[in-house]
């Protein structure tokens, strides 16, 4: 079990910056997901944390010893690929007792350890069979199986849900779920999938253009996203954004972006300084505004999107027969009815809004408030 | 690109992937340059003197072997025959190449055993090669007078390796030899191509002969370079085929350069001036590739758009050797 | 879904494909089935009484006229050559091949497309070319009239084009195996034995055969190196039986069994691994290799 250290990592392919002065601490036992975008980096983080890269500079420590330039074999660790990567020509059970087979072990010993991890992960029927003979599930137990088997102190786990359909990845993500509670080793996980980064992780570190944006646990990073990225990064559907300025007239605040105007209370976001030139961007998530209501701003339905237990309203500011509007979500009652191009007022709670700042900081709620 | 992980700094870490690398393909590259560059080496040194065999002596001539090659008729006149003996066969292969892989590249009962079939002359040695086609054209028991001089198309006993027609035969032969090749570099690159853009033609109403023009041509050209390229570097450098069919006769009418330079080494037993000569031939064979690579690379990068990862002559300069 | 005028046309494409493929190897083949006495007549008549006589005076079976007797051991002898010189090389080139296309295949390096456009160059010099200081060379190093210059020179043109070859097969491998090997406590050599090695089998095997028969076809350096010699292959052993050779009255119809002879083990590798062999991207693995 072993705690990892990122230190100043930097990794350059030529001209390219992979991954920029990164520095992330992972706490023994714990599950961190690397979330991001693809090409983001988190790959490249993650193969530097199994030694299948070298960073260019900066350290990469397990238990505060250096590992960056250990070739993965001498590192204590496992790995399960986006592409499962079972070995195509071995048995189910032979993939299992690879990494045994090349620790040496007896082989009494590695035929223990093979029935144990496949029994953990109920793939006991299936020892004798090739690969290719498993079904997309299947494939994926054997692979967390052969990672299992080591008993190693850190788990690595690159993108393993995203070649599985949509109902078999629910319940994968349960599985590494309670494996990681069984095995109480460390968990590092990329995926580019925020929802399995909010179900799984302890924390999560969103990282973007090979920068870390932000590394909190899962409800900090959903309600105080440190910045834009973040927030368009988590939640979905999306967060909706609005660009606007801050207006004073009679020592009254309010934000007026495009057919929306907010009045703001007094102490939230009033300085002088920002009045009338200031531009500012409000955020607020679909589930928190509202139809109906105190009426910040009039829209025009756009177009509907029901999901069974929801309905998402498209609705845009631009006028009624816009081509290609910016559209504004709003998630509602699923028995509403409303025609495309029907006015409707649209109201934005106070206490759910965000304000960043045009270079994306968060500007409100302000760090350290509740 | 290369040297991003060449930085690392390794300890007990031992050889970083970069060095792994380096040590095996530097080993085998040296190797190769020390059998084939050295000989060359010496060869450059030897045609630069005159060399009698018979009393182990040699003084040096300078550059006059090169100047004597330049003026010898025989030497333009094998150089000639070398082109085209080349232009025949890629012309040939081209069109034999690609109709092979048309055929193959539709689905019938029978395709399988077809293509192990189509394979058999390529694994053929040119030795065998001649064989085969010596008792085709053989002019007393030969298989096209048989056949032919009963219908009374050609007289019996008619010379179909006369001093115009040879060339012509010994083409055929190289061309059986290694079309295979270029067919089944002709069907990979047909199967690459989408069905849905047939589908697609079809629903538009192009007929058989447009869509060949308009999907699949497009789609292989690149391929009919590399062939090309094959082709040619493989029918200027050939020796064993010539060799072994017609020795350069009747008299010299299929003499191709390379032939010509061995006559020189073991007939003649001029050394300074066939080592010269090969590095006339080695010259005009550089020229010749080199031309069409730079049309390849060129066409390369234009339909595909792929980084080039290795050197521009890197693929035909393979391919041409894939020939056995 | 052709229409019949399209099946036709396939059809006859079809047969004409088989007829140029085939017709030369069955010239030759029922040539070798007749006597001396009846080939000339021509090859074309009916031929009732097939006869495997040629064949079995190559094997020393049979009568076997005096001038030819000592031509018909000197090819069952080739044969034996053959096989001495060109298992041999296609294995340790192979052997070489295998870790420089995974190198190539697998890892970004210094210098990488310099040493592969090297290696590569040496590939389009015509074999006349050094076929003078390569005599003068391997007799002074005593490697003429035994196999082991043939072999050397042999290893040398096959290596730049297995290593290409290979090369191209290593990298259209998922690289998460290879991957997923060092992960699993391999070295990179282990990851290549355990792993790549089997994965790349049928590309090795492929790549074998190649070796296998560029070495067993040649003429020209067999013919220099050890023509003549109690170790002379193949090739140049059958030149010697041809009607192009001066000096000798040419026995076609042995001429034609010998050459039969010489080229089932060719045929037979060919048709064996014929889907190795077309599945290989011989032109140009790089664009089924990933950047």
């Amino acid at each position: 079990m072993s705690a990892v250290t990122i230190d100043n990592v930097m990794k350059t392919y030529g001209d390219v910056v992979a991954v920029d002065s990164l520095t992330l601490e992972i706490n023994n036992k714990e599950f961190v997901v690397l979330l991001g975008p693809s090409g983001c980096g988190k790959t490249t983080t993650l193969n530097m944390i199994a030694g299948l890269d070298v960073p260019t500079s900066g350290h990469i420590r397990f238990d505060g010893e250096s590992v960056e330039h250990l070739p993965p074999e001498k590192r204590d660790i496992s790995m399960v690929f986006q592409s499962i990567a079972l070995y195509p020509h071995k048995s189910v059970y032979e993939n299992i007792a690879f990494p045994l087979r090349m620790a040496r072990g007896p082989k009494r010993e590695i035929d223990s350890r093979v029935r144990s991890a496949a029994g953990l992960l109920r793939i006991e029927a299936l020892l004798d069979r090739k690969p290719h003979q498993l079904s997309g599930g299947q494939r994926q137990r054997v692979a967390l199986g052969r990672a299992v088997v080591r008993d190693p102190s850190v788990f690595l786990f690159d993108e393993p849900l995203s070649a599985l359909d949509a109902k078999l990845r629910v319940d994968m993500r349960v599985e590494i779920k309670k494996l990681h509670e069984r095995l109480g080793a460390t968990f590092v996980y990329v995926t580019h999938d925020q929802v399995e980064a909010l179900t799984m992780a302890d924390r999560i570190a969103v990282i973007d253009g090979g920068r870390l944006q932000q590394y909190a646990t899962p409800d900090e990073i959903y309600q105080r996203p440190a910045n834009l990225i973040v927030a368009k990064f988590v939640g979905s559907p999306s967060m909706n954004f609005v660009p606007g300025r801050l207006i004073e007239s009679a020592g009254k605040w309010r934000f007026a972006g495009e057919g929306l105007e907010v009045s703001l209370p007094e102490g939230l976001l009033d300085d002088p300084h920002r009045s009338g030139r200031s531009e500012l961007i409000l955020g607020i998530r679909p589930e928190r505004a509202a139809l109906g209501g105190t009426a910040d701003g009039t829209g025009w339905v756009y177009a509907t999107e029901p999901v069974g237990s929801d309905l998402f309203v498209d609705v845009t500011f631009d006028g009624p027969d816009t081509i290609d509007p910016r559209l504004f979500k709003i998630r509602t009652r699923p028995d509403l009815r409303l025609r495309s191009g029907e006015q409707v007022a649209v109201t934005l709670p106070l206490e759910h809004l965000y304000f960043f700042e045009p270079d994306g900081r968060r500007l409100w709620p302000r760090d350290g408030a509740a | 690109m290369a040297a991003a992980g060449a930085r690392a700094v390794h300890g007990r870490a031992g050889l970083s992937d970069s060095q792994f690398a380096l040590t095996i393909v530097g080993a085998v590259t040296l190797f190769n340059v020390v059998v084939i560059i050295l000989p060359l080496i010496y060869s450059a040194w030897i045609s630069l003197y005159e060399t009698n065999v018979i009393l182990r002596k040699e003084h040096f001539v300078g550059g006059k072997h090169f100047a004597k090659l330049l003026a010898d008729p025989a030497v333009v006149n094998a150089i000639t025959i070398s082109l085209q003996f080349t232009a025949i066969s890629v012309v040939l292969s081209l069109l034999i190449g690609l109709g092979i892989a048309l055929v193959l590249n539709e689905p019938f009962p029978g395709r399988g055993v077809l293509r192990a079939v189509v394979l058999l002359p390529w694994a053929v040695s040119e030795v065998v090669t001649a064989t085969m086609w010596i008792f085709i054209v053989n002019p007393t028991f030969g298989g096209l007078n048989g056949i032919l001089a009963p219908l009374g198309i050609v007289s019996p006993s008619f010379d179909w390796l006369s001093e115009h027609a040879a060339i012509y035969w010994v083409a055929i032969a190289f061309v059986w030899h290694i079309a295979p090749l270029g067919a089944f570099f002709f069907l990979a690159a047909l199967q690459t191509v989408p069905a849905d853009l047939y589908r697609a033609a079809r629903i538009d109403r192009a007929g058989a002969v447009a869509r060949f023009f308009h999907i699949t041509l497009p789609h292989i050209k690149y391929v009919v370079l590399i062939v090309l390229v094959v082709v040619t570097v493989e029918a200027f450098r050939g020796f064993d085929l010539m060799f072994a069919f017609t020795r350069g006769g009747p008299g010299t009418s299929t003499q191709i350069f390379p032939l010509l330079i061995f006559r020189y080494t073991f007939e003649f037993s001029q050394y300074g001036l066939a080592t010269a000569a090969s590095y006339l031939l080695i010259g005009i064979a550089l020229i010749l590739t080199t031309t069409y690579f730079i049309v390849l690379t060129y066409r390369r990068k234009e339909t595909l758009r792929v980084k080039a990862t290795a050197p521009a002559l890197a693929p035909a300069v393979a391919a041409e050797g894939a020939r056995v | 879904m052709l229409h019949p005028r399209q099946q036709v046309l396939l059809w006859t494409g079809a047969a004409a494909v088989a007829l140029w493929s085939l017709i030369p190897f069955a010239g030759t083949i029922w040539a070798s089935l007749m006597t001396e006495g009846q080939l000339v007549q021509g090859l074309i008549q009916w031929n009732d009484r097939p006869t495997i006589s040629n064949y079995l005076a190559i094997f020393g079976i049979g009568q076997v006229s005096a001038v030819f007797g000592g031509q018909a051991e000197a090819i069952g002898r080739a044969f034996v050559n053959s096989i001495i010189v060109s298992v041999p090389v296609a294995a340790v080139g192979t052997a070489i091949s295998i870790l420089g296309g995974y190198a190539f295949g697998r890892y970004r390096f210094p210098f990488k497309n310099t040493l592969l456009f090297t290696l590569l160059t040496t590939r389009v010099l015509p074999p006349i070319a050094v076929i003078i200081p390569y005599f003068v060379i391997f007799a002074s190093l005593k490697m003429v009239g035994n196999p082991w210059g043939l072999m050397l020179v042999y290893l040398t043109s096959v290596v730049p084009l297995l290593t290409w070859v290979l090369m191209g097969y290593f990298g259209s491998l998922p690289i998460d195996l290879e991957r997923a090997a060092r992960i699993d406590g391999c070295s990179r050599l282990g990851a290549l034995w355990h792993v790549m090695i089997p994965l790349a089998s049928p590309g090795i095997a492929a790549a074998f055969i190649i070796a296998l028969l560029m070495a067993w076809n040649e003429l020209l350096f067999a013919m220099v190196l050890v023509g003549g010699s109690p170790w002379e292959t193949l090739s140049p052993a059958l030149l010697g039986l041809s009607p192009n050779m001066p000096g000798f009255r040419t026995v076609f119809v042995m001429f034609a069994a010998a050459s039969i002879l010489s080229t089932i083990p060719p045929l037979i590798l060919a048709l064996v691994f014929q889907r190795y062999i077309t599945g290989l991207n011989l032109a140009d693995p790089l664009t089924s290799q990933r950047d």
